[in-house]
């Protein structure tokens, strides 16, 4: 943190910063108005649906398309006046990772280490050979990119984004194509990459992906950002309390107690479901905070009414994200408070 | 006191350490130039179709030159005298096999160098590689100039790889027509004319080259380059200097605009520099005068604008332009 004459407190830990970030194709407002902020060292997921505009959003940091509005800041640096000197140090897959077929996996490095400004000779074969263990491609090193499957090829875009050891990594859906196994290896080389201090941006369809990595994400849909802030943050705010009771009209006193106490004392009582488990026996949903459980049940037992069952359920990113997504109407969510949960929270543009 | 409001810092962020396995180069302008330059060069090397090309190149020097010497040995069968034999096979032999080569070097060599270009450039849309290439650090203009220095370095090796071939097999094949070499021409003042002859051959290969690189960037397909340089040169230049006859031919001011028409052409000026040279380099040649058509001011400008556009037009379009591929 670096002070400035008692007015702002400039922060070196955003990495990246848009603001009023717009791009419009014709009367198609691809992003629009988007405020972004990346932390340093952070795992940041950037979800949304297809066509909602995440892939221009990388495109528009990465300098590859130019804003119709603002600007994006990296590294402290206008990506429209200091493109050369961000790119530097960023490692980047846009889409499907391209590579010039006719070149092997490990000429294609080569071209690409020399494209990022690395000197050429042992040094650079070394850091090549290095890449290639770590994604598991020194095997099929010299074969033909043309011969390699979707997963290599994802591999290797991995590689040669990771190959001049950037500071801010940018994946556009690192795990397409890749098995189940491959997905995961993605996922710990991601937590590997962030333990070293790396800031990583991804965008991905693979919501339990992103809850797994994460620390933060953004939602955008159809190019505006409805949602930002902390996964553990964003996820508290779903989270609820399953009570099983023995009987349903037990099941009925409990709810009408605890609506009663939402307003007399216990505030953190959000709302109270009635609803059915998947034995189809009558249930509780309380959305209240999963460290209250405890309370809960105390209250219960004040009132006599003794839960069979209690546990906490934490909410799910894929939830929230359908939520925000989906239309009201075709939400089949079993859990219709976080769906109302993320529908009022559409409004807020910007979280910290 | 502090205001606990986050912006963004107004000086870059200093930049963090890399992996001692990675060594960076030289930042600067030239040196990334240099670098990217090599890595074309490189490209170029692996791919199979330059393999291709070179090899056309190289059959059909050895096989123009070896037509000759077969053509000489068969008028020898039949009787012709000495002095016929030795004019007959005179491009065999250096002045003239300079000729004969820069004359293919200009056709096929031509065509060549268009498709090499139009693929190095035109393959980066087709294959979408520039999404890589512009995320790496270079500028847009560093990457389209990396091209054009790997289209001068294939021209200068085309050209002098092939000239010098072309010399020897003509050198080597002369020995089975049994007629001596005369090598009375050859003066310090003919080395430099030869090398002027050379450099103008590269000089219009390039400009045919940059023509290719314009297309293939506007059109963002090797076929759009390929297709382009190849309809202009063997079919608009064609047709404009048939159009530069007429106007000979009906006379008055419009008759004297068809007939300056071809005077701005490509290859006309190209041939106005090569006929202007080449009474220093073969004076023997029959026919050989200066040419009437331009001066070679005139051709370098002409050539010089050629180029200034394509390049201009095709730095302008690529940085402009958003990659959406």
């Amino acid at each position: 943190m670096v002070e400035y004459e008692d007015t702002f407190t400039y922060d070196y830990n955003i990495i990246i910063s848009t603001s009023r970030l717009t791009k419009a194709f014709g009367k198609l407002v691809a992003v629009n108005d988007l405020h972004l902020q990346v932390m340093r060292g952070d795992v940041f997921g950037f979800l949304g649906p297809n066509g909602s505009g995440k892939t221009t959003t990388i495109r528009l940091l990465l300098g590859l398309i130019r804003p119709t509005a603002g600007r994006a800041i990296i590294f402290g640096m206008d990506n429209a006046y200091q493109l050369p000197a961000i790119l530097q140090r960023i490692g980047a897959i846009v889409e499907t990772p391209v590579f010039y077929p006719y070149l092997s996996g490990k000429d294609n490095l080569h071209a690409v280490a020399a494209a990022s400004g690395m000197v050429s000779g042992s040094t650079s074969n070394r850091r090549v050979e290095e890449v290639l263990e770590i994604v598991e491609l020194g095997s099929q090193a010299k074969d033909a990119f043309r011969n390699y499957s979707l997963g290599m090829k994802q591999r290797l875009g991995i590689g040669a984004a990771l190959l001049a050891d950037p500071e801010l990594v940018l994946l556009d859906e690192p795990t397409n194509g890749l098995d189940p196994a491959g997905q995961f290896e993605i996922r710990q080389l991601i937590q590997r990459l962030s333990t070293l201090g790396k800031t990583i941006f991804i965008s991905s369809h693979f919501l339990h992906e992103i809850q797994q990595v994460c620390n933060r994400v953004a939602i955008l849909q159809k190019g505006n950002l409805i949602k930002q802030g902390a996964v553990n943050e964003l996820l508290q705010q779903g989270e609820q309390i399953i009570i099983r009771l023995n009987t349903f009209n037990e099941t009925e006193q409990a709810r009408t107690l605890l609506q009663q106490s939402s307003e007399r004392g216990y505030p953190w009582i959000a709302h109270v479901h009635m609803d059915s488990n998947k034995q189809n026996v009558p249930v509780l949903r309380v959305e209240a905070p999963r460290t209250r459980s405890a309370e809960l049940n105390a209250l219960l037992a004040q009132n006599h009414l003794f839960a069979a069952e209690i546990h906490p359920l934490e909410g799910s990113l894929e939830e929230l994200f359908l939520g925000l997504t989906t239309p009201p109407a075709s939400i089949s969510s079993p859990r219709p408070g976080m769906a109302a949960l993320a529908r009022d929270a559409s409004g807020a543009q910007f979280e910290q | 006191m502090k205001s606990s409001y986050r912006a963004i810092p107004e000086a870059s962020i200093p930049p963090a350490g890399r992996a001692s396995s990675v060594l960076m180069g030289r930042q600067d302008y030239v040196s990334v130039l240099l670098r990217l330059t090599g890595m074309e060069l490189y490209k170029i090397r692996r791919r199979m179709m330059s393999k291709v090309l070179t090899s056309i190149s190289f059959i059909a020097t050895v096989s123009l030159f070896g037509l000759l010497a077969l053509a000489t040995f068969l008028e020898a069968k039949s009787g012709a005298t000495p002095e016929v034999l030795r004019s007959f096979s005179d491009s065999l032999r250096l002045p003239g096999s300079l000729s004969l080569v820069t004359q293919l070097l200009l056709t096929l060599g031509q065509i060549l160098i268009i498709i090499l270009v139009s693929t190095i450039v035109g393959g980066e849309f087709s294959d979408k590689t520039v999404r890589l290439m512009l995320t790496r650090g270079p500028t847009r203009t560093q990457f389209l100039l990396s091209k054009i220095g790997a289209a001068i370095a294939a021209v200068v090796l085309g050209v002098v790889g092939i000239t010098l071939l072309g010399v020897l097999t003509g050198f080597i094949l002369n020995f089975t027509t049994g007629i001596t070499p005369i090598f009375d021409f050859f003066s310090a003042s003919w080395t430099g004319h030869a090398l002027l002859y050379m450099l103008i051959t590269m000089l219009g290969l390039f400009t045919y080259a940059m023509m290719a690189l314009f297309l293939s960037t506007l059109g963002r397909a090797t076929a759009a380059g390929l297709a382009g340089v190849l309809t202009w040169s063997f079919l608009i230049e064609p047709v404009v200097s048939v159009i530069g006859l007429f106007g000979r031919t009906i006379g008055g001011p419009l008759g004297s605009f068809f007939q300056s028409l071809p005077d701005y052409l490509i290859g006309s000026n190209i041939s106005v520099l090569l006929q202007n040279q080449n009474i220093s380099v073969s004076p023997q040649s029959p026919g050989t005068q200066v040419s009437q058509a331009a001066t070679d001011i005139h051709a370098l400008l002409v050539l010089a604008v050629y180029l200034v556009v394509f390049i201009g037009i095709a730095l302008w379009v690529n940085r402009r332009r958003d990659v959406l591929i």
